[in-house]
């Protein structure tokens, strides 16, 4: 028998804070390692790393080249908590909820770009630009015309149609502003 | 759809960050006066005026051992957790069908069924692009599947159908209904034309209309 998947909308991974921790401790383990492997064998520290561990090993507790050191890792130590504690924004945004067990899902930039690309199909749009947020879309419409109303109307409508299809689990509030272009 | 656990990550995170920022905060108290304030506190803390070759050198015997343990731990920890960072889809395993004594008739690849069911998927009008992964067993099975849906579709039309005609091709072949479907859906979006474009229908209707 194998596990159930977890759901579809999930918070990020946080990938990048992972892949960082995961370096700096594959470099620091591992040059530890060879220091301490190669003091083992030989007795002697390798050459090349004598002078560093020489004027390491002549270094007071309090000197400012500790503290410098103990500052970077410190800060890095609370940005990796922040990291992991910060909850973050999903990147698949729960669609169409109906009686069947489990989810549907869209990501948010493609629900982005879907109606970026249906506001540009409006008549006098030069281009718009679109953001999916908590509980709002943000769409900004770009148009030399004159009459800004008559676009604003129409691009409101056709992102509130294009919302409708999708049908959010959690609703969407679309936010339509044009700026006009000359 | 591969994953990759947000858990494990978090874990990871917290533990590596926390012993970070407690290492750091323990070498800079050093340079406080944390030792005139708390002196009982001076078998645990750092003295500013020791050196460091020193005090390495006055408990040489063990701290060789112990530091080289910890390195080539944290060196293996820190390649595991890159090697997590691969993206894995869930783990899925043969469909044994059985009757109603529990005794196996037989048993099928998933990969069969999938394939099988994403075939189906693209038979859908609207979806370009489909693909299913099933797991769970046949007793309990679970469906994860990825549709991309035409830019002209209706995607929550399609997005219903799909997950209905799974859960009923699933019900059908292995008699239960899975127990969960999931289902991501990717929107293709084509950019609006700037030059005038006519549809092979529209062309059709204009040449009707003009002969």
């Amino acid at each position: 028998m194998s596990a159930t998947p977890g759901r579809l909308t999930r918070r990020p991974s946080r990938v990048l804070p992972a892949v960082l921790l995961a370096i700096t401790a594959i470099a620091a383990g591992g040059f530890a390692s060879w220091l301490l492997a190669a003091y083992a064998v030989d007795g002697a520290w390798p050459d090349p790393a004598v002078g560093l561990v020489s004027e390491a090993a002549r270094m007071r507790l309090d000197a400012v080249p500790i503290l410098i050191g103990a500052a970077v890792l410190g800060l890095l130590g609370i940005g990796l908590v922040i990291s992991a504690i910060v909850p973050g924004e999903p990147a698949l945004r729960e669609i169409l909820a109906d009686g069947t067990p489990g989810q549907t899902a869209v990501s948010r930039r493609d629900v982005a770009l879907r109606l970026q690309r249906s506001v540009e199909h409006v008549d006098g749009v030069q281009g718009a630009r679109v953001s999916v947020r908590r509980k709002r879309v943000d769409v900004v419409v770009r148009t030399p015309v004159e009459d800004t109303g008559t676009v604003l109307r129409r691009s409101r409508s056709s992102v509130e149609e294009g919302l409708e299809q999708l049908r959010p689990v959690s609703p969407l509030r679309p936010r339509v502003r044009v700026s006009r272009t000359r | 759809m591969r994953t990759i656990s947000g858990r494990r990550n978090r874990a990871a995170l917290l533990l590596g960050g926390g012993l970070m920022t407690i290492a750091a905060l323990w070498v800079a108290s050093a340079s406080t006066p944390l030792l005139d304030m708390w002196p009982e506190g001076a078998p645990f803390l750092p003295h500013g005026d020791s050196v460091l070759g020193e005090t390495v050198a006055a408990n040489g015997g063990l701290l060789l051992p112990a530091a080289s343990a910890v390195s080539v731990t944290v060196a293996v920890a820190g390649i595991l957790l890159l090697v997590a960072q691969f993206p894995t889809a869930p783990k899925r395993s043969a469909l044994r069908i059985t009757d109603g004594d529990d005794r196996l008739l037989g048993s099928v690849d998933p990969g069969v069924l999938e394939r099988a069911l994403t075939d189906a998927m693209k038979d859908v009008s609207g979806v370009t692009d489909a693909s299913v992964r099933l797991g769970g067993g046949a007793g309990a099975p679970w469906l994860r599947a990825t549709v991309t849906v035409a830019q002209d579709a209706e995607a929550g039309w399609v997005g219903e159908l799909v997950r209905r005609r799974l859960t009923d091709d699933v019900s059908t072949v292995l008699g239960t209904a899975p127990v969960r479907v999931d289902l991501l859906i990717r929107l293709r979006s084509v950019r609006a034309p700037h030059t005038a474009q006519l549809r092979a229908s529209d062309a059709r209707n204009t040449e009707a209309a003009t002969a």
